[in-house]
């Protein structure tokens, strides 16, 4: 897990165990026995919410695609996620961590909705999904060549990125 | 016992009802307040007996649903239990001040939330038949 605060109220260490905690209590205390698969999908999902008040700026999760199919369908218990599976996972993660965060801070803020956009290699399937603050759904997807090539699961590619924003008050 | 799920998040409603199905629950679901007050209107006659509420949701929020609940007197012996991120003692103290009875912050483990349904008395496998 890679972690960036530079202009946060929170340290990078206090973002790292709200991150480990976030996956600890989503995924390690469901059924290890769901087999994720994980889709044939290159490119990212991103995740990001709002904080606006004394601090305003926004948290963002950054994940590949392959690392977003293997968390939702660990978090569903699923054997296969759909595309929605993993926008609606990804951005609950995002809605969690911006919630932990926003609970250190000194003043009365506000939480965002979670908005969450999935993007993949120019050779194979794009599908871009948004949620705006006032909740409406947008979803935009291009078909993918004949045949993807398979990404074996790794590491490196269920790491994920969380990243904190400030913004002009 | 019927639960109502109240989250605009398909993935948190899949992990609860899960849970609470386990401690033999029947599961309604709503992803907005307004959503769930429809709910609780089609089941005045029976409602749930607990509603777990998220407070960020489009439409309409957690906390004014359980203002809308408390202000209709049909629905008093209905259970509000947020289950949010909020986690600020400002949020929870609001909160409990518009009537809900218990708060569950995110992210929880399974035992956490029995253990609030124990502490509510709502934990239908510790029920007496």
């Amino acid at each position: 897990m890679s972690i960036s605060a530079p202009e946060s109220p929170v340290t990078a260490h206090d973002l790292q165990v709200f991150g480990e905690e976030v996956l600890t209590a989503f995924l390690l205390d469901q059924d290890q026995a769901a087999a994720p698969q994980p889709g044939d999908g290159a490119g990212r999902v991103h995740a990001s919410i709002a904080v606006s008040g004394g601090w305003s700026g926004r948290v963002t999760l950054d994940v590949s695609r392959t690392g977003a199919d293997v968390l939702a369908a660990r978090m569903l218990q699923a054997d296969e996620v759909s595309e929605a599976d993993v926008v609606d996972a990804v951005g609950e993660l995002v809605n969690v961590l911006g919630g932990n965060v926003k609970g250190l801070l000194l003043e009365e803020s506000a939480l965002g909705l979670p908005q969450v956009s999935t993007t993949v290699d120019e050779n194979h399937t794009h599908t871009a999904e948004f949620v705006t603050p006032t909740g409406a759904h947008y979803r935009s997807t291009a078909p993918p060549p004949p045949r993807s090539p398979r990404i074996d699961l790794s590491e490196t590619e269920t790491a994920i990125s969380i990243t904190i924003t400030r913004h002009a008050a | 016992m019927q639960a109502l799920v109240i989250d605009d998040s398909r993935t948190m409603r899949i992990l609860l009802r899960r849970q609470l199905e386990q401690l033999g629950y029947d599961v309604l679901e709503a992803a907005d307040g307004q959503q769930a007050l429809d709910v609780l209107e089609a089941h005045r006659d029976a409602p749930p007996v607990l509603a777990t509420v998220d407070w960020n949701m489009p439409v309409m929020n957690g906390l004014d649903f359980v203002k809308s609940v408390r202000a209709d007197g049909g629905f008093r012996d209905l259970t509000l239990m947020m289950v949010t991120t909020e986690a600020e003692h400002g949020q929870i103290v609001r909160a409990l001040a518009a009537g809900a009875h218990e708060y569950l912050i995110k992210p929880f483990t399974g035992e956490a939330l029995v253990d609030k349904l124990d502490y509510l008395g709502l934990n239908p496998e510790r029920s007496v038949a």
